[in-house]
């Protein structure tokens, strides 16, 4: 990827899908928020598709190219332009060398991918993902269906939180960043002040602070915890979340460990259907 | 030792709790069970992650949670320790505890003299717990019970590496310059992470440690 930052915007990193292996020693995961959108990015490229790409969180992303290349812009979050012209989302397109790219406002979402190639040889084929065919991306709104399971402490939360967390939308706080997505909203309260004994937590937990506010831990979620646990989302609908901006609107809706891995192999399926439409096995 | 609960944190994971207390005995049967599953890798196992008196399982899509289960309880039985067989070497990790910046505080706060305070934190073998909180942050006890005091009022935004520090029953060690709210009585010239050495951690989880006072003119020798 030779390109040079001009500015980064309000958050532009290099990203991986995440290194395990040093948790035991503090170590997060890490990798990209969007895995769905970045892995659709690295698709549209014919790159691996667990390659690296560069994260963009909203907008005011520059970037010059130094070289040709071919790129693909996935997620949302931004209006792209390359040397001022918009181009679209999900699509193949074509960059000579020295042209730059800026990332605009746009009314939602909140995660750009770019990825990347060298290979201009394949420049006359037409490589274009169509919305529909990423359909977890059918919901880019301000309001979002959260799947969540029911934590390891589920239990400590008194009735009225339980049926609340379920019942009550949740507003995505500023405070929110990839270490986890602090939420606003009705106050959960443990039925006695109990103290948990730090334990593991990772990407999806749920975790309920002293003033009763949940934080969804994200990418670059600390490895272990003490707060109650009350949840923790759906695998599958991480991508979902870090798609959330502050401010927008989510509401938890309940379901089972196994549909939770049923909505992770069905977007399994969908990115591999991506990859058949484009001629990739 | 029997599980207490049993709980999935992810798609693939799964942890495995026993009584929830800070306990040597419970702790060195969790380092023994993660050592064991280590050196017995089921397919699909990825990493396990030891606290207190839980051990978490991280594994891929080629096995499910139910079957980790299994396993890991299969192998928890078949686990068979003596305690007193596994206690590691003393790690000695000298401290300079005129660097301590809360140390007047604590004192203030405990009403024990700085020199008791250096006595007592340095004349304890420390387990360390766990790792967690930030890359190589050890958690340690049991902290004498004289020197038990709650957490900062307000944590401090910038703790610099090194800082040796105590809140509750534990005593840490900052690995790199972060915020937090343990109260600072010592400074360590020893990196609890350094990315050029080999182990880049200076302390894993189940290691024991004694702390041994130095002077400044000592701590600037290291340098």
């Amino acid at each position: 990827m030779n390109i040079t930052i001009i500015k980064p915007g309000i958050q532009s990193s290099l990203q991986d899908f995440g290194k395990w292996g040093e948790q035991a020693f503090g170590v997060s995961i890490g990798g990209v928020m969007d895995p769905i959108a970045a892995k659709i990015a690295n698709i549209i490229c014919k790159n691996n598709e667990e390659a690296p790409v560069l994260e963009m969180t909203l907008h005011g992303t520059e970037i010059l190219f130094n070289q040709d290349a071919s790129i693909a812009i996935t997620g949302s979050g931004s209006i792209p332009y390359i040397n001022n012209i918009k181009i679209p989302f999900n699509k193949l397109i074509q960059v000579p060398r020295f042209s730059v790219l800026k990332t605009k406002p746009s009314a939602v979402g909140c995660r750009s991918y770019l990825a990347m190639t060298d290979a201009t040889s394949e420049s006359i084929q037409e490589i274009e993902i169509s919305t529909w065919q990423i359909n977890y991306a059918e919901n880019f709104s301000h309001e979002k269906i959260i799947h969540c399971i029911p934590g390891p402490e589920w239990n400590w939360f008194d009735e009225t939180s339980q049926k609340n967390f379920f019942s009550h939308q949740f507003t995505v706080s500023n405070q929110s960043n990839r270490m986890g997505y602090r939420l606003e909203g009705m106050q959960l309260k443990t039925k006695e002040k109990k103290e948990l004994l730090s334990t593991a937590v990772t990407k999806g937990v749920i975790q309920v602070t002293h003033e009763g506010l949940p934080i969804v831990l994200m990418s670059d979620a600390q490895t272990t915890g003490g707060y109650p646990r009350i949840g923790r989302i759906a695998g599958a609908d991480l991508s979902t979340l870090a798609q959330c901006r502050p401010s927008d609107k989510i509401s938890f809706k309940e379901i089972s460990e196994e549909d939770s891995i049923n909505r992770w192999k069905d977007q399994q399926l969908m990115l591999k259907k991506i990859k058949n439409s484009i001629g990739l096995t | 030792m029997e599980f207490t609960r049993i709980y999935s944190i992810h798609d693939q994971a799964v942890t495995f709790e026993f009584a929830a207390t800070i306990s040597e005995a419970i702790n060195t049967h969790v380092i023994a069970l993660q050592k064991y599953i280590e050196s017995h890798p089921f397919e699909g196992f990825i990493e396990s992650v030891p606290a207190y008196s839980s051990l978490t399982i991280y594994f891929s899509n080629k096995i499910e949670s139910k079957n980790v289960i299994d396993i890991v309880k299969i192998y928890n039985e078949q686990l068979t320790i003596d305690t007193h067989q596994q206690l590691t070497d003393i790690i000695t990790i000298p401290v300079c505890y005129d660097l301590g910046e809360d140390l007047q505080s604590v004192s203030d706060e405990l009403n024990i003299q700085k020199e008791e305070i250096v006595h007592l934190h340095s004349s304890s073998v420390y387990r360390v717990y766990m790792i967690g909180f930030t890359p190589g942050f050890p958690y340690m006890g049991v902290l004498p019970k004289e020197l038990e005091l709650p957490r900062k009022k307000i944590p401090s935004l910038h703790i610099h590496a090194g800082s040796v520090a105590i809140a509750g029953k534990q005593t840490g060690i900052y690995p790199t310059d972060s915020p937090g709210g343990w109260n600072i009585i010592g400074k360590t010239p020893i990196d609890m992470y350094n990315p050029d050495r080999n182990p880049r951690y200076h302390l894993r989880a189940g290691d024991r440690v004694k702390f041994q006072p130095i002077s400044t003119k000592e701590f600037d020798q290291y340098k």
